[in-house]
């Protein structure tokens, strides 16, 4: 689902660069034939649209939102790392003279 | 004049009646402040592609103005309808979501809006 | 529009807007860097004390409003902690804040704010002084820089409605044109709007990454304090034991039983417009109690004059004793 989300809006993006190029064409096209600048042609515009819609639904679809309940945190963790507090873990035991004795063994 | 601990009284006997039908749910702010975070991050995009796309087309005046408020209508309508049902998950006022960042991707969308303006229609 | 349009010249769009355009996020991204390593630098050392106040406020603020959760005989520990027995003449009995005997009252607020402020500590005034050099001088030296090589032509054009003519000597400077069309502005201008609009493009680019939930819950456990205060400290502690002593404890837990049985019974009973305003509250204890609530469903079920007797229940439980 968040592969799709990230192609299209993709594909929206380039719809939109697409776009751009082909109003620039136009525009350099009507000023070789000489003819008045009346608005966008409709398909570009229709293009555009659509490239807006792709590319919003791609990216709100590729967001993840996180429930903002304590409670349903709070439930995925268990008893034993809700009682770990790492402020107090102590490193100063006696685990060095131990490896110092196997060591010399 | 009440005295403080009788107002006390009447603030907690409310509550009581509130506390009586469920126990009040603790939010956390964090994932609140994340979440419209997330909200924003959606956003300035999409006021962004807007604003191009405004350029693009060639809007001028007042319709440039009204195309954005379509935009942001186009992304909360989606936002709504991805989440349908569970907004109330992610949010303490699902209902905010409609005119909370109203004005979050205005100066992004103008600035594209007139950069893509100039581009195409001027020079 | 009746007068034809300027067609401005290709180069302009190639050496002025898009530079302009490109510097500025080049340059906003550079500030926030910075801003950040300074940041990382000056936050190494804290008084001791002041900490040990912050974290005492947080805590007090806490007790505040989650008193109900906690037993009843633990909530009386806490406030004789904090607030002292009441009537105590030694000064070891007054409790936790009150112990800050308030400093010499200074007849001006304002001495008394810059006291409590900055003066105080030299690393609040430097801390200041970063923040300002950091935006302030290459917003300066950018908007020199804009005014200095690209004044004099028109650069742009603002697609929105025309600003009043007043507008005309800022957003047109360098151009002495009086029959110019208000909307046709100098290259500065378009660095302002490119300086407005980069700051949301730079809230989402360059800001930090998401962490991960757990991560973050690990990382949450060293809590920052509340931002500095004005206030002199003795008198927020004031403040805090006012509220405590304000508290009328009252255990959230009261009556949790016939509360609970009372949220099934409301749920599988056929009222929808319960069921409606429940959903939302009750979501969580759902899962849980997914299996009681079925069992709860058959037995309404084989009673059928259930619904009136839950009415009255719950019309009894709504009103837990005050004592």
């Amino acid at each position: 689902m968040k592969g799709v989300a990230k192609l299209s809006g993709i594909i929206g993006i380039g719809l939109f660069l697409h776009t751009i190029y082909s109003v620039l064409q136009h525009r350099k096209y009507l000023r070789l034939t000489d003819q008045p600048f009346e608005g966008v042609p409709l398909d570009i515009i229709v293009e555009c649209i659509i490239s807006l819609l792709l590319f919003s639904w791609g990216i709100i679809n590729s967001q993840n939102l996180i429930p903002i309940k304590a409670s349903t945190h709070l439930a995925k963790k268990s008893y034993d790392s809700f009682d770990n507090r790492p402020n107090f873990t102590t490193f100063n035991n006696r685990g060095k003279y131990i490896n110092e004795i196997i060591k010399n063994n | 004049m009440l005295h403080p601990q009788q107002m006390q009284e009447q603030q907690q006997q409310q509550q009581n009646a509130q506390n009586a039908a469920t126990i009040p749910e603790h939010y956390e702010m964090e994932y609140i402040q994340r979440n419209n975070k997330t909200i924003q991050l959606c956003q300035i995009p999409i006021s962004i592609l807007g604003g191009g796309i405004a350029g693009v087309i060639g809007f001028s005046g007042l319709s440039g103005f009204l195309f954005y408020f379509f935009v942001y209508i186009i992304f909360c309508s989606l936002f709504a309808l991805k989440e349908k049902k569970n907004l109330h998950l992610y949010f303490p006022n699902p209902r905010s979501i409609w005119f909370d960042s109203v004005g979050g991707g205005l100066m992004s969308y103008i600035l594209f809006w007139t950069f893509l303006y100039n581009i195409i229609h001027i020079y | 529009m009746i007068e034809a349009p300027i067609v401005l010249d290709v180069e302009i769009r190639n050496w002025v807007v898009i530079p302009i355009l490109i510097v500025l996020f080049i340059v906003s991204a550079l500030k926030l860097n910075f801003s950040r390593i300074l940041q990382l630098k000056s936050n190494r050392d804290q008084d001791v004390e002041k900490t040990m106040q912050m974290q005492t406020i947080n805590r007090v603020r806490r007790l505040t409003s989650f008193y109900n959760r906690i037993p009843q005989k633990s909530f009386f520990m806490r406030k004789a902690f904090l607030c002292g027995t009441p009537g105590a003449t030694n000064p070891k009995n007054r409790g936790l804040l009150s112990s800050i005997a308030p400093a010499q009252e200074d007849s001006n607020p304002m001495n008394m704010m810059f006291a409590n402020s900055m003066f105080t500590d030299p690393s609040g005034m430097t801390d200041m002084l970063k923040g300002n050099v950091v935006h302030l001088v290459p917003q300066i030296t950018m908007m020199s820089w804009v005014n200095h090589f690209f004044s004099g032509f028109v650069a742009c054009k603002l697609p929105f409605f025309p600003l009043t003519i007043r507008f005309k000597a800022f957003l047109q400077r360098g151009i002495e044109l009086s029959s110019l069309d208000v909307s046709y502005v100098s290259s500065l201008s378009w660095y302002f709007l490119c300086w407005f609009g980069s700051e949301g493009i730079n809230n989402i680019l360059l800001s930090d990454n998401f962490v991960s939930p757990d991560t973050q819950l690990f990382n949450s456990q060293v809590e920052p304090g509340p931002p500095a205060q004005q206030n002199p400290i003795h008198k927020i502690y004031d403040g805090e034991r006012e509220n405590i002593e304000m508290i009328r404890y009252d255990s959230i837990m009261n009556n949790i039983e016939n509360r609970f049985l009372d949220n099934l019974s409301k749920k599988t009973s056929l009222d929808l417009n319960t069921l409606n305003n429940l959903n939302n509250s009750n979501n969580n204890n759902n899962n849980n109690n997914n299996t009681l609530t079925k069992i709860q469903k058959t037995k309404t079920k084989s009673s059928s004059s259930s619904s009136s007797s839950t009415n009255t229940k719950r019309v009894l439980y709504q009103k837990p004793s005050l004592k």
